[in-house]
């Protein structure tokens, strides 16, 4: 796992990838900053957060959609499969090199929970709330789109299809307000991404949210090992 | 130190590879002959654990490559068909990961790549980008991946594609070398490889083993009994003449000798009987001094295109 780890963060980092996913991300961030917290002057953090979440789910297809199928078409991936490490040892270096890049990003904002606190007002839990919860969500969002990687050999069709299917996920939720209560109400506000996340912007810990994410990322992580593992039976 | 047994392999309805049944012991260099789709690629994929096989087992040092694939793997270095190396890497950072995934304790690390570098000699290039690097380089920093950790058996899928002759060469050393100190499967189409390194000959045609034997020995099994080759001098008739009046002797064909266009005489003698005394002093009586008689052999060529000839699944397909 170290070394898978080590690998893909060395491979963000010497190809353009990382830094133009921490350009763009930091940028944006800035931007959303300056407009939304400095600019208006307002204090309040969750803003902040419920607009870089679309951020981050429009930049995370662009670290993990070279992850596996890269590998394929390099044919790298025969050097993993013959090596002693088993596939979910792999895929969790995978997925904890994208998290730390990521991670790279969103420590970098903290500055902006500095100045917050210096000119106005810093509540601890909230603070830590939204990060977290920025954090467990991002997870998720890496886990689908490692899985969709995964799925192909074409690095832009697993770009492409990771964003249209975070996007779609995080669309379906505004619609749920739309359905009437019932089977299809239920099922569409599971599967929103974005409903639990609202919580968490609204300085809300819950456990509910927070168990759904983690469970997301547990099952699609596993779905890449399963995918990975059923390449070499066909 | 390796046993296949019973390996099928399908891909929907095309069969890869068909109840595939050999062992390698300790210390041989095995060949993997057969011509190009024959399933040479798809066996070491799956002896590496890199496929899975349909139903048949791979066992390397008794440990299965599914149920105990971490055990059984740490004994593989393996070079698959296209080196998998990473271009943006120098070999040296490509040569470390690969060291880190085989969990090489990081102190010997160093020790075991230099080691790597000097069995076939890339030192020179340890600094270079891999995708600056010639298609002989990039294999030979494939072999140095697959030697880091001195595995006990070596799995070699097409070593010396694309190398220049003086390459071959020195890659034929480093893995007649190597063969001291380790178990070795190479996979090759063409023939002269094999023999030149190989002390046993796997041969697999569309996905089926049609010989396992020592390459003299297949001479020897596939040579036709009791045929021998003349060159004598005179004429053809003067010679079939002579020839023919020795007792023991049932044919003696005349034909142009493929390799220099000269003319010889195939004789066909009954079993058990010595010609060779009474086919001198005949000939000596002809005034035909012999210049060649030597049993005949197939070439290891013939056999190969002998035992391959069945393409039915092919033609199938």
């Amino acid at each position: 796992m170290g070394a898978v780890f080590k690998k893909e963060l060395w491979q963000y980092f010497h190809s353009m990838v990382g830094y133009v996913f921490l350009c763009i991300f930091l940028l944006l961030s800035g931007y959303y900053f300056s407009v939304g917290n400095l600019l208006s002057q307002n204090g309040d953090i969750k803003g902040f957060f419920s607009s870089m979440i679309l951020v981050i789910m429009f930049l995370i297809p662009m670290l993990t959609m070279r992850s596996f199928s890269e590998e394929r078409k390099m044919r790298t991936d025969q050097l993993l499969l013959a090596s002693p490490a088993p596939l979910s040892r792999i895929v969790l270096g995978k997925f904890l090199a994208v998290l730390t890049v990521f991670s790279v990003g969103l420590a970098v904002t903290l500055t902006y929970i500095v100045i917050l606190a210096a000119f106005g007002s810093f509540e601890f839990l909230i603070v830590f709330g939204n990060y977290f919860g920025t954090l467990i969500a991002a997870g998720a969002f890496i886990a689908v789109g490692m899985f969709l990687s995964a799925l192909t050999e074409n690095q832009v069709v697993a770009g492409v299809i990771s964003y249209s299917t975070l996007l779609g996920l995080w669309l379906i939720g505004f619609v749920g307000s739309y359905i009437a209560k019932g089977p299809i109400h239920t099922l569409v506000t599971y599967l929103s991404l974005s409903n639990k996340f609202d919580e968490f912007a609204m300085g809300i810990f819950s456990m509910s949210s927070v168990v759904y994410y983690i469970s997301i990322t547990i099952l699609f992580l596993f779905l890449t090992t399963r995918i990975l593992e059923h390449r070499r039976w066909e | 130190m390796l046993e296949v047994s019973h390996l099928t392999k399908r891909y929907g309805d095309k069969i890869a590879i068909e109840d595939l049944h050999f062992t390698v012991s300790e210390g041989e260099i095995v060949g993997l002959l057969g011509h190009n789709g024959s399933g040479k690629s798809t066996t070491m994929n799956i002896i590496a654990g890199c496929l899975s096989a349909t139903s048949g087992s791979v066992r390397i040092d008794g440990s299965d490559i599914v149920e105990s694939s971490s055990e059984a793997k740490s004994k593989i270095g393996y070079l698959p068909e296209n080196p998998p190396l990473y271009p943006d890497m120098t070999v040296n950072e490509q040569l470390i990961f690969a060291a880190n995934l085989r969990r090489i304790p990081k102190q010997k690390r160093e020790e075991a790549i230099a080691l790597a570098c000097e069995q076939v000699n890339i030192r020179g290039v340890r600094r270079r980008l891999i995708k600056n690097l010639s298609k002989g380089y990039r294999q030979r920093v494939g072999f140095a991946q697959a030697l880091l950790g001195e595995p006990e058996l070596l799995i070699l899928d097409e070593p010396t594609v694309g190398l220049d002759p003086r390459q071959i060469i020195e890659i034929r050393e480093t893995i007649a070398g190597l063969g001291k100190t380790h178990t070795i499967i190479l996979s090759s189409h063409i023939l002269s490889e094999i023999a030149a390194v190989c002390k046993r000959v796997v041969v697999l045609s569309n996905g089926r083993l049609v010989a396992d034997d020592l390459p003299s020995k297949l001479v020897a099994k596939m040579s036709p009994e009791g045929k021998l080759v003349l060159r004598a001098d005179g004429t053809p008739e003067q010679i079939t003449a002579a020839v023919r009046a020795v007792t023991g002797i049932k044919s003696c064909t005349p034909q142009v000798s493929p390799e220099d266009g000269q003319v010889e005489f195939i004789l066909e003698t009954q079993s058990g009987e010595d010609i060779h005394r009474p086919l001198f002093f005949a000939l000596a009586e002809a005034q035909c001094p012999i210049r060649l008689l030597k049993p005949l052999e197939t070439s290891l060529e013939d056999i190969f295109l002998q035992l391959t000839q069945d393409r039915r699944y092919e033609e199938a397909n």
